[in-house]
């Protein structure tokens, strides 16, 4: 039932629309590596997470879940239920809502032992166009802990002035979504959390140009 | 109403017939020649990037023929997506405000409307929308914004995308409204030919006299490839060309031969002018959505400068 809705909600409504009127340009399915992963991209808008399932190979919509902040997108509990419905997502408690017993980071790990593959924005929160801020440390913990996990650095360019933060207001801007290829391997997941982060920025800011 | 939509082929003339039919031989003849060349000499970078622009073209022509002959209806709102297009790419290389979102949303809005307008053939209305009642409206809605950091260098950019995309391209639309004329066999679907195969042949004739004869830069700050021959000679072949198409035209041979000089001259105008902003960006193409030839701006940057020219100059003479 989700996978079909899903389909028909990203593939034949959200994706025709976002590329023809408001001018988005997406990635080719190949550019996603096979397998399980770890996506980490900049944050500005919206746009953004909705953007990413719709460039997402068709078979990998039942395991790509994008992390979301419960105290935000799960306020109350008709918008949890949307959320998981039709964004696939999985919250992350980071205030310790409802009683939760586990660490944030913890939680996310647990998504990954069950096979998983997730989307994060490591700057925790949208900003200004095309403006990056330092990185925080989960996506270079997590990859550290599941070292099968792939990483795939994304970066997009236009959504925060296609929809800024604080403005509902859609309007049609050339946005881009560029994926990256990246092999990250033993000797670089095995460096300090900080220095790993870092190099994981990089990866994302490199596509910028 | 109910009837013009469903109209089919009606702007498919014999001369409009005649000259499609030249152009997708030709367009055969020059695809054959570069796969046989491909396959004779293998895969070299030029033959591959010759083959990609010509497939391209095939894609343009195709969807230009399918658009714009068949219905008027049809033809009207293919031209109005392409002025969507086309605004929207432009606007969004242009370092543009946060606050300038909402006036853009007015933009947008008046891309339906303007089009409309020349379907119905209101003239009065057509003529001063977007220059004029435009114009007004941005304004106002601009300083209502009440962000003035930066607000003249957005006024001028958003009123000038609006004239070179939304009120140039619609001028096309409405050269598909204007009332028959008798003894006028090519009709209105003529005129667009016309205007479109002239626009983009002077490119291609400039751009190869400036190939084989090209001396002196006209204007090398801008762009470094035009050259006074190839300007020349490209004014002239288009000049020929204006006067062997005349029977698409409903005037006679001598002014469709000066009409076509004219093109020559504002068509490379468009093209230098566009050519400019990008300089000024730093950017080589406006876009990407056509492989091989960049964006939309950077194919219908002397189309949006010579639809004005040529509906205007052509109503002028036989229309008032």
């Amino acid at each position: 039932m989700r996978l079909p809705a899903r389909f028909v909600l990203y593939r034949l409504i959200l994706r025709p629309f976002l590329s023809l009127i408001i001018g988005v340009k997406f990635p080719k399915a190949s550019d996603f590596p096979e397998g399980q992963f770890i996506l980490v991209s900049n944050h500005n808008s919206h746009l953004d997470t909705v953007s990413l399932l719709c460039s997402l190979p068709v078979n990998r919509l039942r395991d790509v879940h994008p992390a979301a902040a419960a105290d935000y997108f799960a306020r109350n509990k008709v918008m949890a239920t949307l959320c998981e419905f039709f964004l696939n997502t999985v919250f992350v408690r980071r205030k310790g809502e409802g009683g939760a017993v586990l660490k944030p980071l913890d939680e996310l790990d647990m998504h990954i032992k069950d096979g998983k593959s997730l989307i994060l924005f490591p700057e925790g929160t949208r900003g200004l166009p095309e403006q990056i801020v330092d990185f925080k440390c989960g996506a270079a913990v997590l990859l550290q802990r599941n070292p099968h996990v792939k990483l795939v650095p994304v970066f997009m360019i236009g959504m925060g002035k296609a929809m800024p933060k604080g403005d509902g207001l859609l309007i049609p801007t050339e946005c881009e979504i560029r994926i990256g290829k990246s092999s990250i391997d033993e000797s670089i997941r095995s460096k300090p959390v900080m220095e790993l982060t870092t190099f994981i920025q990089n990866e994302v800011l490199q596509l910028r140009s | 109403m109910i009837q013009d939509i469903l109209s089919f082929a009606e702007f498919l003339t014999p001369p409009v017939q005649l000259v499609l039919g030249g152009i997708f031989a030709l367009l055969i003849i020059v695809t054959l020649i570069f796969y046989f060349a491909r396959s004779l000499k293998g895969p070299t970078k030029l033959i591959n990037e010759l083959i990609e622009r010509t497939l391209s073209w095939w894609m343009i022509l195709v969807g230009f023929s399918v658009t714009i002959f068949f219905s008027r209806f049809f033809a009207t709102i293919a031209l109005a997506f392409l002025s969507f297009v086309a605004f929207r790419e432009l606007t969004s290389r242009l370092n543009l405000r946060l606050s300038d979102r909402r006036t853009l949303l007015l933009c947008y809005l008046a891309i339906p409307f303007q089009f409309a307008v020349a379907y119905i053939e209101w003239y009065g209305m057509f003529i001063i929308f977007i220059p004029i009642i435009m114009f007004l409206g941005l304004s106002m809605r601009s300083v209502a914004q009440g962000d003035v950091k930066g607000i003249t260098a957005s006024l001028g950019i958003i009123h000038w995308s609006s004239i070179l995309t939304i009120f140039s391209l619609s001028h096309m639309a409405y050269m598909l409204a204007l009332p028959e004329l008798p003894g006028y066999e090519a009709g209105n679907g003529g005129m667009i030919l016309w205007l479109v195969l002239i626009t983009e042949l002077n490119d291609i004739f400039q751009f190869t006299w400036g190939k084989l004869f090209g001396k002196h830069k006209i204007i090398p700050s801008v762009s470094p490839n035009k050259t006074v021959e190839g300007f020349i000679g490209g004014f002239i072949c288009t000049t020929f060309l204006g006067y062997f198409l005349s029977f698409l035209l409903p005037v006679d041979p001598i002014k469709a031969a000066i009409l076509g000089g004219f093109l020559a001259f504002t068509g490379f105008m468009g093209d230098v002018t566009i050519s400019a902003i990008k300089r000024d960006l730093g950017i080589k193409d406006m876009g990407s959505s056509i492989p091989g030839h960049g964006g939309v701006m950077d194919r219908i940057d002397s189309l949006a400068f010579n639809s004005l020219v040529c509906f205007h100059l052509i109503r002028y003479w036989s229309y008032l």
